[in-house]
């Protein structure tokens, strides 16, 4: 409602006679030189404008609307025959009319709807009519409307009589309450007349605020039972057929949408009561309904809305979560009765702790990890916020129970666990992992007795250990997990093939296709009893398709990725999975596209990924964020700096307002700038901005916190690129000494810190402490990535390049050996540039004396460098002038080789 | 007019059904009718245009060739009711020529007007249909004493002065009446132009 104007300002009524004109002299000239100073009468005279413009085209239509109540006489005049005489039209739907009349045997209003005759009602009408009649009148309840009276009309139709509330709809009247309590209050006894027609058996299946009227004593009346449904044995099926939606859309549930009579029931109501609180809480609408309505459609059945605490204030977590579990898209995570949301609300305004708490927080945690990976603190404010999570079932009972006491037990554990950290409590990141590695080590004397609560536990920790980029020890979690369950659940269980799924997806990760590989044929061996529903086909296409990518077969890939995209497009569109799949579908074809280099797609699918999360998650989501993130590092890939750097630049300035300067996905952005700016070869601006980052991540966080020994990573890397080899060193120095700290020598950011330094020394000529390093690094991504790892491999060219450069040509040689035969597999063979690897071979074995058998290798070599680099690669020129020298003349032999290729 | 539940009305469309039938050309007869009166037909060929257009939505519809994402409802109304129009005037042109001059068919054009006014028409028929169903459903949304001073104001014309001392209020109590309900009118309107 809007605020009653200050005192200076002239009463609408003057304003509104401004407008018209009807205004003159003196009165005009004040109220004229009052609104040029008003901002608020400014915008109400644009409103009286906007109104003013309405009111001939309104006129009309009410002439023709008379029109029409002419032509509705007989109705009037049958009414008056059976007792009632109308004063007016209240309102006019598809199925009949509601009028306010005189009931002339009590002498008092009453509201008297009438079922239209004739063609225009069908027998279908008839019924529900019938239908609402009978249900209304079932109920006796304070905040229910009472019928009086029904029956049929003389000129045939039928018609009823009821109480005329005089009140205004519930979210009007919420509106003008101030206190948030009050209002609670006053939709606390909205679910008592609810949980009254529940109790009869009565799903009211079309709740909206017009159809809960608030009256002058304050107390709200539902109405409009037509389209209610009973739900008790021995009652009727109503006349509603699949695939036929009835209700209102605003209001409607995700199963009433689809189409799915059969799944409507008191949790239906359940919905349209959190559409309501939303509404009494924000006044806002928990999805968008102003635009087409597909879209609004499927904002309702795959939007997430954002708490309701977003859109005003004094709304805590407790009532989000109240909101929000009422809004769950899932039926089986909603409130299960009316009786259930109202216990909360109650406990809310008496202070008390609500039940439904996180909705199913832990769960909500592992799927987020699964989505991305989160960075360590993100992770524990995840973790904190879950102290007395209740996870709801799902599926079947028996599944639904052991989802629940997996989850339960879990996450009591973790939690447990994490809250031990003492006084100080302070979230720092190495303490989840110092924590996640003890629970590792504890899990299994914790729970000997309880091999399936102990797989529980370890898948959980699993996914944790593999979202902080501990890939091994990721690993031997979910591998213990499933090998449990395996043996004391089932090989084929939903629960163990998941994990086995997932098990096999941190492999590929790691780059170890192989034992993936081996795993998926292993879970597929049973697919062949799994319903062509069922969930674990998407997770297995999608694994599949990921491995392929991995492998470098990326036409296997798209066409998994299809199959994927098939299943989901399959599958029940009313999932709550199903837009977070849609999402992995589409990260996963920019990721695809990624491989392929077709950075056109990758900004295509990029592009659409942002799409999707701003309909899902909203503009602000960190999601989204970070979607529109990599959309800019799509866009910079493609060469366009400049469009990719204004993307960036703006999501630093919408960013710093709605989230702080120092918030992550600011902090994101603006590495991506530095990048640009090293890219674009503006090095003074990368390495001021490189700084600030570094010293605001050092004031914010301290010297050792993860953000900060990124910040100093990347101004080494800057400082590299400028030259400033031993600054750059100093600093990964302590990069280095961090991250090892932090994760251990062996993680893969430890490896990744090593390598950034050995590359700095090197360049300062500290060969030693450079080949140490590369071994160091070598080891690093060898355990955590694997032996086939693209980095592993790339890294070790690293180390030989170095052994070339000092004249070490048998360690050179020996290494080259190693690394060519590592990467002999065709699908291997294809992603490198190994013209240059065996040039450097050839170099060595010359170096050691085997001059033959090494001009041989570079030959070789400077056909491979011709195809992948091409003549004027500087390499390729070197092994050209190679050949020359050793009296050969590379064209000549390349065209003896085709000579010779081509004779018998 | 029944908000929301357009797409739900014509997905019931697809399989044949009375009753959904009748849902959709209550809804969407009288835009067609008023257009085509307002093109020259009478009201009775009016209503046949409207049918038939009707129809041709129907099978457009059940075919699969109506993209919802693609087209408004009412462009696409528009273009079928245009067509239905255009048919009815070569017709009607035909028949003239072969039928002596007095007996001619009331149409007063020969050729449809160009398509902006066309399409001027068909806005003007199909605001005015959204307007009314406006009006009768906002009469739900207030108290009875502000709808009443808000007709007696705004649609029968009376000075707020008559209005505000027949029904006890301020005089400023019935422009605030009046306010609202404008105001609200106007939401309605623009949410019903985005749903159809």
């Amino acid at each position: 409602m809007s605020t009653p104007p200050p005192p200076s300002c002239p009463p609408l009524g003057d304003l509104d006679r401004l407008v018209q004109g009807a205004l003159a002299g003196a009165e005009a000239q004040a109220i004229t030189a009052h609104t040029e100073r008003c901002a608020a009468c400014t915008e109400r005279l644009a409103e009286l404008r906007a109104n003013a413009e309405l009111v001939p085209r309104l006129r009309d239509a009410a002439r023709r609307g008379a029109g029409q109540a002419a032509a509705d006489t007989p109705l009037v005049e049958s009414l008056r025959a059976v007792g009632y005489d109308v004063v007016r039209e209240l309102r006019r739907g598809g199925q009949g009319i509601v009028y306010v009349a005189l009931q002339r045997s009590t002498d008092r209003r009453v509201a008297v709807k009438v079922l239209l005759s004739g063609h225009e009602s069908s027998a279908r009408h008839r019924l529900r009519f019938e239908r609402e009649v009978d249900l209304s009148a079932s109920l006796d309840h304070p905040n229910i409307v009472t019928i009086f009276d029904r029956g049929d009309l003389p000129g045939g139709g039928r018609f009823y009589a009821m109480e005329l509330v005089d009140g205004r709809p519930l979210d009007v009247c919420a509106a003008e309450l101030p206190a948030l309590r009050d209002r609670l209050r006053l939709f606390a006894r909205l679910c008592d007349a609810i949980r009254h027609a529940h109790q009869r058996g009565v799903i009211h299946r079309d709740l909206k605020p017009e159809n809960v009227l608030v009256d002058a004593r304050g107390e709200p009346r539902v109405l409009d039972f037509g389209l209610a449904k009973p739900t008790l044995p021995g009652t009727e099926a109503t006349p509603t057929r699949s695939g036929e939606f009835v209700g209102t859309l605003a209001f409607a549930s995700p199963e009433q949408v689809s189409g799915r009579p059969e799944r409507v029931d008191v949790r239906t109501d359940v919905y349209a009561l959190g559409v309501m609180l939303y509404r009494v809480l924000s006044g806002r609408h928990p999805h968008p309904t102003d635009g087409p309505l597909l879209d609004a459609v499927r904002h309702v059945t795959e939007g997430a809305p954002p708490p309701p605490s977003r859109h005003a204030s004094g709304i805590d977590g407790d009532l989000d979560t109240i909101c929000l579990r009422a809004l769950s898209k899932d039926v089986e995570r909603r409130y299960q009765s009316v009786d259930a949301l109202q216990a909360d609300i109650l406990a809310w305004l008496s202070h008390r702790p609500i039940a439904a708490r996180s909705d199913s927080g832990w769960y909500v945690l592992r799927k987020t990890l699964r989505r991305h990976r989160l960075p360590a603190t993100a992770l524990f404010v995840v973790l904190a916020a879950l102290a007395g999570a209740v996870i709801v079932s799902r599926h079947s009972l028996s599944e639904a129970q052991l989802e629940a006491r997996r989850a339960r037990t879990a996450n009591e554990f973790l939690i447990d666990t994490l809250t031990a950290v003492g006084p100080g409590r302070e979230p720092v990141d190495t303490r989840v992992v110092d924590l996640m590695r003890r629970a590792a080590a504890d899990v299994g004397t914790a729970f000997a007795g309880d091999p399936v609560r102990q797989a529980a536990i370890r898948e959980e920790l699993g996914h944790v250990l593999w979202a902080l980029g501990l890939y091994s020890e990721g690993e031997d979690q979910l591998q213990a997990a499933w090998e449990q369950l395996r043996d004391h659940l089932a090989a084929d269980h939903a629960w163990t093939t998941r994990v086995q799924i997932d098990l096999a997806r941190l492999l590929t990760d790691m780059g170890r296709a192989a034992p993936a590989a081996e795993l998926l044929d292993d879970a597929q061996r049973h697919a062949e009893h799994w319903a062509r529903d069922d969930e674990r086909w998407f997770e297995l296409l999608r694994c599949r398709a990921l491995l392929a990518m991995r492998r470098g077969e990326l036409d296997d890939a798209e066409t998994l990725l299809a199959s994927a995209r098939e299943h989901v497009d399959n599958g029940d569109p009313t999932s709550s999975e199903r837009a977070q799949r849609d999402e992995l579908l589409v990260d996963d074809a920019g990721a695809l596209a990624g491989w392929r280099e077709d950075h056109a797609a990758a900004e295509a699918a990029y592009g659409k990924l942002v799409e999707l999360r701003r309909l899902h998650l909203g503009d602000d989501h960190p999601h989204t964020q970070m979607a529109m993130q990599r959309y800019a590092q799509a866009i910079m890939q493609r060469g366009r700096l400049d469009e990719a750097e204004s993307q960036l630049q703006r999501a630093v300035a919408n960013l710093s307002e709605t989230a702080g300067e120092d918030s992550p996905l600011v902090v994101f952005a603006r590495t991506g700038l530095t990048w640009i700016y090293m890219q674009q070869g503006r090095l003074p601006e990368a390495e001021e901005l490189a700084r600030e980052l570094l010293a605001a991540a050092s004031a914010r966080h301290g010297p050792d916190h993860d953000r900060t020994i990124g910040a100093r990573n990347n101004l080494a890397v800057v400082l590299q690129q400028t030259g400033a080899f031993e600054q750059a060193a100093v600093l990964q120095q302590e990069v280095l000494d961090a991250r090892r700290a932090q994760l251990g020598h062996e993680s893969k950011t430890a490896a990744i810190a090593a390598l950034n330094l050995a590359l700095a020394v090197g360049r300062l000529g500290r060969y030693e402490e450079a080949e140490r390093l590369l071994r160091d690094a070598i080891a690093g991504f060898d355990r955590t990535l694997g032996p086939h790892a693209r980095r592993t491999l790339l890294t070790t060219n690293v180390l030989g390049v170095l052994y070339v450069d000092n004249e070490r040509w048998g360690e050179a040689a020996a290494l080259y050996a190693d690394l060519l035969a590592r990467t002999d597999a065709p699908e291997l063979a294809a992603q490198f540039e190994r013209g240059a690897w065996r040039f450097n071979h050839g170099m060595a074995l010359v170096g050691l004396g085997r001059a033959q058998q090494g001009v041989e290798l570079v030959r070789h070599a400077h056909a491979e460098l011709l195809r992948e680099r091409g003549a004027d690669d500087s390499v390729t020129r070197m092994a050209a002038r190679v050949l020359e020298r050793a009296g050969i003349d590379a064209r000549d032999i390349d065209a003896r080789d085709a000579a010779g290729a081509s004779s018998p | 007019m029944n908000w929301i539940t357009t797409t739900v009305l014509l997905d019931r469309l697809a399989d044949a059904d009375d009753a959904a039938w009748n849902d959709f050309l209550g809804r969407f007869r009288e835009p067609v009718v008023r257009f085509a009166q307002r093109m020259g037909l009478p009201r009775e060929d009016a209503e046949d245009v409207a049918q038939d257009a009707l129809l041709g939505f129907v099978d457009t519809w059940r075919r699969g060739r109506y993209d919802r994402l693609r087209g408004r409802l009412s462009s696409w109304l528009f273009v079928l009711a245009r067509q239905r129009v255009l048919d009815w005037r070569r017709r009607a042109a035909r028949d003239r020529e072969r039928s002596p001059p007095e007996a001619a068919t009331p149409a007063p054009l020969h050729e449809l007007p160009d398509d902006g006014a066309a399409r001027h028409t068909w806005d003007t028929s199909w605001q005015e249909v959204v307007l009314e169903s406006c009006l009768d459903r906002v009469r739900g949304e207030f108290r009875p004493q502000t709808m009443e001073a808000f007709e007696a104001f705004v649609l029968a014309d009376r000075p707020a002065e008559d209005v505000a001392r027949d029904l006890g209020m301020t005089s400023n109590a019935v422009f605030i009446a009046k306010h609202r309900v404008l105001k609200r009118l106007r939401e309605m309107q623009a949410d019903y132009e985005s749903i159809a």
